[in-house]
Formats: structure tokens, C-alpha cells, sequence
């Protein structure tokens, strides 16, 4: 078995035989360096956009298409939110209790509620059904909602990570429409399709900010979150419908995929910060777990969510594209 | 670090990665200057970090899928290399041999050796660069590592 050194060595030799050519224009290096923008600069900025957002609504109001869509027609966001038809269970992640008795009023369902504790998820919100999402529903079936009662006493002992899937679950009401926007760094990084740009706090209060576009395609980090939490989990399911939802994990750190074979799992994992964070940062990831006949597929966080030391959202990354249908 | 030192420095190894990754030689510099270009709008952010190797990685990784999709159908592969080989050059024959078997890895195993050990990331920021855990980094290495194993056991052969 060749030791590391053995693989340095042979990929030092395999890179010898690629030739650079260092006479290749450096463009890039004659770029002036990145400087932290001034006060002046960005109030000047702000009355600008400002002045051409109102200018944009008056235009707007006086040609009565106050909704016109914020994007090219031929670009549209490639990450997008599942519509469920009104026979199937709808997608009741992030929802309050509430919430999900209003949306599932007049269906006819036989609806049920059970409240439990849960270390992660603050109480009010649901944190199971049954059905899972995109499952059948007919008029008189049974539909169960577990509601998180919060935790129980004494049965957590890691209060941190409430209060950071509490953070997680505010960025997913702001991403599927359920709430406004959660607290914002003043300078946050935001990293979809490849493209990153920076948004403040005022900026990210619009999800049309978050949209990142080149020349192909735009796409949206708020867009993929909507689409990860309102994937239809029966795909690929053999068998009578299980029981399936998303769900935060207890233990912050451990393997996300143990024993979590029959459950779609939301993972919340902490890292130590990355060497390309910010001093203070704190990077989390967050990925689903869709059971293939049963069994867990391969752990892969498709975002990262960093918090900064004040626990205001600092970045939010897709880290690499979502496949249509699946997580 | 200032964005031109980083570029200066680091560009012919971000190209090298690239081919080592798979990616054509002829659009190694355009994919490179592509993912700088990135890293560049967002340089104060990464500046602020000890090394920003793990994220110009990251963004060197998402750039080769991207053009991966759009521009490629597949490497082809090629008896005879575009570029100049000496053929009495043993060392060259044998680095040959090398980006010949690393063409033949899985991109799962290729992604790893050479972010591992020719761009010199740790686990951690090779974990990042490629968005999986640390420890599907390392089981992947070990198996990485295994296709390796008849250059070392056998080097006069290559």
C-alpha cells in the first residue's frame, strides 16, 4: 500500500508533465486588491438602489404589474420549491402547529395531534406526520402532526443546539415564505451555482437578493432550501407507505445516518470552524437523509449555514447542485 | 494575503489540480481564471482566513462541475498526450503512467489524491472543497490509494 509520501510524490511527477504557460496573460493578478467598501460609498448606494426601486414601483403601478417576476423568463431559478397536488400530503416542514391545521383545514382529514419533547425543535412546531409529504390523501384518511412541546425537563442537556436549530428553522420559514427574515450578519456570503456574493442585512431581507445568475443559469441557496425541505420523499419507495418526515437530530455530531434508515433526517451538524471562515464563525451543515427502499443513501450536506459569534446568520452556501426530484 | 501574490503563486498549481482533476488541458486556464474570478468578488471574506486554499478549492471544484456539465461529453482518452514528452525521460514516462491511472479512478477517488497530496489540503478543507465529511474523505483515500499501489511496488515498469 503506497504511503502518503509514495502518493505525493507519484501526483508531483504526474503534475511535471502538465505544462503551464507562465507567459499566460495574469490578468487576475493585475486586478486592484478587494477593499472594504466605505460608509460614504454604500449610502450613496443605498439612495441609489433606493431611488431606482421606487422608481421601478412607480413605473410598475403605472403600468398595473406591480408582481412582474424579478428575473429574465428565460433564466429561471434552477432550485425551486415542489408544489404538491391538493390529494397529497402537503410539505409541513417548518410549520407551526397552527400553520399546519389551517393548511390541511377542509380537506376532510382526520386530524390528530401529539406533542412530545425535543431537544432541537422549539415547541409549537411540527416535527412529524403521518403521512409523510407527497403520500395520497384522501377525504377521512388519518393524518397524525407530532408537535414539538420543547424539551422536556431535564432531558437535554445541550440548550446550544436549540437555540442554533431555532436559527436553522427561522432561515427556513424566510425561505419557504412562512416568516420574515431571521437575524442577518451585516455582511453575509451567500453561494449558489458555483457564483458567491456578499448581501447585507438589508439585502438579504429580499429573497430576490439571494438569486445568483451567469450567463446560463441563476440559481438560489433560499430556492434549494425550499426545494430540500419540500421533496417529495416517497420516490424510489417500494411497499406500503411508511412513516417519514424531517426531523433534526438529537445528537449534534454523531453519524447522521445511524439507525435513521425509515426517517428522513435533517441533519445539524457542527464543525469546527474552517480555515476559510471568518474568526467566529461557526459553519453548519445541513443535508437530508431520503431512505432508498429502506435504506439510508450516502450523507452528502448539500448547505452550509455559518453563524457568527452572535448568533446572526453569516453565510448560507449550496455547496453543490441539487438533483431535480431528490435531495 | 493579497489577491495578486495568491494569483502570482498559486495559479500554475490551480492549473495543474485542474488537469490532475480531469479537466482538459486546453480549458485548464480559462476554468482556473474562471474560479479566481469568483474567489476574487469575495476576497475580503477569504482573505480573513489563515490560508485560502480550502475555499479556492471549494470554488475550483464547483467550477470544473459546472463546466463539466455544460462544455463536456467525457474525457477521451488518448494514447499519445498533447504535451511534449522526452522519451528518454523515465521520470516523464513514469508521471505519464501516473495521470493515466488516475484517468481511470472514479472522480470520487481522483478528487481525493490530488487535493490530498498534490494540492496539499488536509482532510478537513479537502472534506470542505469537495462537500462530503472528513471521514468519507479518508475511506476514500485508502482506496484511492490502493490504485497507486503498482508504482510503488513495481516503479521500473512505468
Amino acid at each position: 500500500m503506497p504511503t502518503e509520501n509514495d502518493a505525493r510524490e507519484l501526483l508531483a511527477r504526474a503534475a511535471a508533465t502538465i505544462v503551464v504557460d507562465q507567459s499566460a496573460p495574469l490578468s487576475l493578478a493585475g486586478l486592484p486588491e478587494p477593499t472594504r467598501p466605505r460608509w460614504p460609498l454604500l449610502l450613496a448606494t443605498a439612495a441609489a438602489v433606493v431611488l431606482v426601486l421606487g422608481g421601478g414601483w412607480l413605473v410598475a403601478t403605472h403600468l398595473g404589474s406591480g408582481d412582474s417576476p424579478p428575473l429574465p423568463a428565460d433564466h429561471p431559478v434552477v432550485e425551486h420549491e415542489h408544489a404538491y397536488a391538493s390529494d397529497e400530503m402537503p410539505s409541513l416542514v417548518a410549520y407551526t402547529t397552527a400553520e399546519a391545521r389551517a393548511t390541511l383545514a377542509g380537506r376532510g382529514v382526520d386530524l390528530t395531534v401529539r406533542k412530545g419533547h425535543s431537544c432541537t425543535v422549539p415547541a409549537g412546531y411540527v416535527v412529524r406526520t403521518t403521512p409523510a409529504q407527497g403520500m395520497r390523501l384522501h377525504g377521512g384518511d388519518a393524518v397524525r402532526l407530532d408537535v414539538s412541546g420543547g424539551p422536556g425537563l431535564g432531558s437535554c442537556t445541550v440548550t446550544a443546539s436549540t437555540q442554533k436549530w431555532s436559527r436553522v428553522l427561522g432561515l427556513i420559514r424566510f425561505a419557504r415564505g412562512l416568516g420574515g427574515p431571521p437575524a442577518f450578519s451585516d455582511d453575509i456570503v451567500t453561494a449558489a451555482g458555483g457564483m458567491v456574493e456578499h448581501l447585507t442585512a438589508t439585502e438579504a431581507a429580499d429573497p430576490g437578493s439571494w438569486t445568483l445568475c451567469d450567463q446560463n443559469s441563476c440559481h438560489s441557496v433560499l430556492a434549494a432550501i425550499a426545494q430540500l425541505t419540500t421533496v417529495p420523499h416517497h420516490l424510489h419507495v417500494e411497499g406500503p407507505p411508511r412513516d417519514r418526515f424531517l426531523s433534526p437530530l438529537l445528537d449534534i455530531g454523531r453519524s447522521p445516518n445511524a439507525g435513521r434508515g425509515d426517517a428522513v433526517t435533517m441533519c445539524v451538524q457542527e464543525r469546527s470552524a474552517l480555515d476559510s471562515r471568518p474568526s467566529g464563525v461557526t459553519p453548519i451543515y445541513v443535508s437530508f437523509d431520503p431512505p432508498v427502499d429502506g435504506r439510508a443513501a450516502g450523507w452528502c450536506p448539500p448547505i452550509e449555514i455559518d453563524l457568527a459569534a452572535d448568533g446572526s446568520i453569516a453565510g448560507v452556501e449550496l455547496l453543490h447542485p441539487i438533483a431535480a426530484g431528490t435531495s | 494575503m493579497d489577491f495578486s501574490a495568491y494569483v502570482a503563486r498559486r495559479r500554475p498549481t490551480l492549473v495543474r489540480t485542474a488537469v490532475l482533476l480531469g479537466c482538459p488541458s486546453g480549458d485548464a486556464e480559462d476554468v482556473v481564471q474562471t474560479a479566481l474570478l469568483k474567489c476574487y468578488r469575495s476576497w475580503r471574506h477569504v482573505s480573513r482566513a489563515d490560508g485560502p486554499d480550502a475555499y479556492v478549492h471549494r470554488v475550483l471544484v464547483t467550477t470544473l462541475i459546472d463546466a463539466r456539465a455544460r462544455r463536456w461529453n467525457g474525457e477521451l482518452p488518448a494514447d499519445v498526450l498533447p504535451e511534449p514528452s522526452p522519451a528518454d525521460d523515465t521520470a516523464w514516462a513514469s508521471g505519464i503512467a501516473v495521470r493515466r491511472a488516475l484517468g481511470a479512478m472514479s472522480q470520487e477517488h481522483r478528487e481525493v489524491l490530488v487535493l490530498r497530496f498534490f494540492a496539499d489540503l488536509s482532510e478537513r478543507d479537502t472534506a470542505a472543497a469537495l462537500g462530503v465529511a472528513p471521514g468519507t474523505v479518508k475511506s476514500r483515500t485508502a482506496r484511492a490509494l490502493q490504485a497507486l499501489a503498482p508504482f510503488v511496488e513495481a516503479p521500473d515498469a512505468y
